[in-house]
């Protein structure tokens, strides 16, 4: 429930601030200098600037200084830091890229207000979390897909997966993600049509009428080498959903997120890391380097570890945790690239990994300073 | 230059260091001294003087032999004017003496200055010195430095002075290292030599290489004391960090630095020791930083002991700004007081006057996004966000599972949180209530047995009265 009296506030004991100090006229001394000059002519000149009598303090605990970071910038500089591959999605396949996106952002954000409206919960809406969801719905569609898709995936993230279970940061599984999965399974053919690129769609295009591409992850499962070039699928120049065409640019944004402090190196390195291992050591093809750079370079792989296997809510705390994690991850996804029944595993290995995070923290707990492994406790 | 010494965790917060540049000015003392008999941590001390008397400057007027004691001294010449009993601004009832003074400056008898050279010298001397002179650790735990130097004895191979001063906005070691850097050279030798070794430290962080080139310059060459850089990081300057960053040893919990052969002493303390020795004054005056957006000329003041904050506040030319909190200490682990007419301590490292901009810092409804920044930094290597969480749902078991009693409250995780958790608050909560379960379960212990040995005696009289 609300509780917007907080009994417990640590600034509690204080009084009012706007009571703190009795304004006798006169004796606002603890104003500027030129209000004293003002009020205070009958009053000696060494009792200027001086504490009232009366004067009341805040006493709380320590520590009383506080970093300017909050949630709300997080969020925004994951936002900015998608923004270029957004941008590069409008290019390569046209308005309805960004058509899609801001249906998705506006029903996360709005059906995260609805929810703690009617729920009577402090709206939270400016944490800017919502529509980070939204956004990475958006960027998990093709952009073919009908508008009203995203809307239900925003309904499936922010209600059922996020707001049930405590809103933002008690979350088990990744909001966008377990859209995703809702998503693809529940439509499967209409969400299955990857245009290929520079097929341009306008902003209002309500339907649309594509003829599919061969994905290069579809090919490579069957040991097949795309036709796709890999500077080509670096940059961005291959068929996909709007936010995973561009590997660069996507990078780009990973950088931009470790030089802000917004994530660490851990979870994109070891899960890159592990597919790439994997893939090279066991390729399925002869050309085992080519092969493993385009396991990489294809489908979400880059998309799903720099941005949703990062996700604070759903991934490890510890640094061993989420190295774990990561790899955990990249095994997962080579798994079901090879043997499972989707060419694309990232979704899959991600939410799996989600599951277990609670565990990965718990036993990676960082042994304490002056402990050592034996005596823990 | 050398190399930056450091440890893992720990994060370099904003440093607001406004008065690096401030020479330490002397404030005149005031007219009143009002001197807590309590400024250290152990037993109180009992008044020498009573209401009438007329003292000295420097002149010892309380002491105790129990546990622990650690003499105070009158800052000024004049009269005893009274004896109250008033709640410190820690909350614990305390006697403050309040001595009016008559501006004569009677210089005290007690005080002569120590003529025999420091090679002459033996461990009783200097512990004697040192305990006369009511020096007290003056970084802010206020451990008395003579029960400090006896305990260490024979036990210590690393001495370490702590000039490390990680806390935001304090200079005032900064500027004692700079303006004074003898006296704490010469107060390292005599710890040194009370403690029979060798080689000491003074460990001082890279945003003061001024000092640091300072010292470095007086001790050219010297084999006795090394200057050791250490990379600018809170909380540096806590000891188990500091221990662990110069001799690569972490001190276990519940262990004192002694426990791993160290010792480490606070900057200004040495420089007090010197005073002790050269002049053979007391600890009757500290350098105290004050500052804060209120302040209007924040300044390194030279207060005598037993000053009101508010007439400090005075002497810094006043508040500009309505006045929301007083800290004294730093801001990451200082005490806010409600008391302006508190006088300054043995303790009191900086005075601090916040307005409303420094309100709300935190909030009980926010919550946490697992960012773990404050695992990432934590220099106890714990995990702040479960600790909170598991607090807040009065889940206490868990957190001693969770090392919960190792935090030494430093604020860091606090401070980084983008939640505004009040993580250090629910993390105090849990060890309270596990202090509390611990003394009830202790009580409880000894209850028994009690018990046990008066039924043991009720037998054993039976037993008597049969045969």
């Amino acid at each position: 429930m609300i509780n917007n009296n907080k009994p417990d506030n640590i600034d509690a004991i204080s009084a009012d601030n706007n009571d703190g100090i009795k304004s006798d006229a006169g004796k606002t001394e603890n104003n500027t200098g030129e209000n004293v000059m003002k009020t205070t002519e009958s009053v000696p000149a060494e009792n200027t600037e001086r504490f009232t009598d009366n004067l009341l303090l805040t006493v709380s605990p320590s520590p009383h200084i506080k970093s300017a970071d909050s949630t709300r910038i997080i969020m925004l500089d994951v936002l900015i830091a998608l923004t270029p591959a957004l941008i590069w999605a409008v290019y390569i396949y046209g308005w309805r890229a960004l058509t899609l996106t801001v249906i998705s952002v506006v029903s996360c954000v709005l059906f995260e207000l609805w929810y703690q409206l009617i729920m009577r919960k402090p709206v939270t809406i400016g944490d800017l979390s919502a529509a980070v969801t939204g956004l990475l719905i958006a960027l998990n569609l093709p952009v073919t897909a009908s508008l009203w898709i995203p809307v239900l995936g925003a309904l499936f993230a922010i209600v059922l997966v996020k707001q049930l279970y405590g809103g933002i940061g008690k979350n088990i599984v990744n909001p966008a993600l377990a859209a995703r999965i809702f998503i693809f399974s529940s439509w499967t053919k209409e969400i299955s049509v990857i245009p290929e690129p520079f097929t341009h769609w306008s902003a209002s295009a309500v339907s649309v009428d594509a003829v599919s591409a061969a994905t290069p992850l579809a090919l490579l499962k069957d040991g097949i080498m795309p036709e796709v070039s890999l500077f080509d699928l670096l940059i961005g120049n291959c068929p996909g959903v709007i936010g995973e065409i561009s590997a660069l640019l996507l990078m780009a944004g990973g950088i931009y997120l470790l030089v802000r402090r917004v994530i660490t190196w851990h979870i994109p390195v070891a899960y890159i890391g592990s597919v790439a291992i994997v893939t090279y050591l066991l390729p399925r093809h002869a050309l085992s380097l080519q092969f493993m750079l385009y396991q990489i370079l294809s489908g979400g792989l880059i998309l799903g570890a720099v941005f949703m296997a990062t996700d604070y809510a759903t991934s490890p705390i510890t640094a061993r945790g989420k190295l774990i994690y990561g790899v955990g991850c990249g095994l997962i996804t080579v798994l079901i690239r090879y043997f499972g029944g989707y060419s694309e595993g990232v979704s899959f290995a991600i939410m799996i990994m989600n599951l277990l995070v609670w565990y990965l923290d718990r036993f990676t707990k960082p042994v304490r300073f002056g402990g050592t492994a034996k005596n823990g406790k | 230059m050398n190399r930056r010494l450091s440890f893992r965790g720990g994060f370099h917060v904003e440093e607001f260091k406004n008065t690096r540049k401030s020479k330490i000015q002397r404030m005149p003392a005031p007219e009143r001294l009002s001197i807590p008999t309590l400024q250290h941590i152990g037993a109180p001390c009992l008044p020498k003087v009573k209401a009438g008397d007329i003292v000295d400057y420097g002149q010892c007027i309380g002491d105790v032999n129990a546990g622990l004691g650690c003499p105070i001294h009158s800052g000024v010449s004049g009269k005893v004017v009274s004896i109250d009993e008033k709640i410190n601004v820690f909350g614990a009832k305390t006697k403050h003496i309040v001595i009016e003074n008559d501006f004569e400056d009677r210089m005290s008898q007690e005080i002569t200055p120590f003529t025999k050279s420091l090679a002459d010298t033996n461990l009783e001397e200097i512990i004697d010195i040192v305990r006369k002179a009511g020096i007290s650790g003056m970084g802010g735990a206020t451990f008395p430095t003579y029960a400090k130097i006896n305990s260490a004895v024979g036990k210590v191979n690393t001495l370490i002075i702590n000039g490390a001063e990680c806390e935001p906005y304090i200079t005032a070691d900064h500027r004692l290292l700079l303006e004074h850097p003898e006296k704490v050279i010469n107060g390292t030798k005599i710890l040194l030599k009370a403690l029979g070794l060798r080689q000491g430290f003074i460990a001082v962080e890279d945003n003061k290489l001024d000092a640091i080139n300072k010292l470095e310059d007086l001790l050219a060459g010297s084999e006795l004391i090394k200057v050791k850089i250490m990379k600018t990081k809170y909380p540096q300057g806590d000891e188990r960090q500091l221990i662990y960053a110069i001799t690569g040893t972490e001190l276990p919990a519940g262990k004192l630095p002694a426990d791993v052969g160290c010792v480490v002493f606070n900057a200004e303390t040495c420089a007090a020791i010197f005073n002790a020795f050269i002049d053979g004054t007391p600890l009757i005056e500290r350098v105290v930083t004050v500052d804060g957006d209120c302040i209007k000329t924040p300044k390194n003041v030279m207060v005598t002991i037993g000053t009101s904050y508010r007439e400090l506040i005075d002497f810094c030319g006043g508040l500009k700004k309505r006045p929301y909190k007083v800290i004294t200490g730093g801001p990451m682990m200082g005490t806010a007081i409600w008391d302006i007419d508190a006088p300054i301590t043995k303790g009191t490292s900086a005075l601090l006057v916040f307005s409303s901009n420094y309100a709300d810092l935190y909030s009980d409804t926010a919550a946490c996004i697992r960012c773990g920044r404050c695992v990432e930094g934590c220099p106890m290597h714990l995990m702040p966000a479960y600790l909170a969480s598991f607090a807040q749902n009065r889940d206490f078991d868990i957190c001693a599972e969770f090392d919960v009693m190792s935090c030494v409250e430093c604020g860091l995780c606090a401070y980084n949180c983008p939640a505004r958790v009040p993580i250090v608050q629910n993390i105090r909560t849990a060890k309270a209530a596990l202090n509390e379960k611990h003394r009830k379960e202790a009580e409880k212990k000894i209850a028994e047995e009690h018990k046990y040995i008066s039924e043991g005696k009720k037998a054993e009289n039976g037993n008597d009265k049969q045969q």
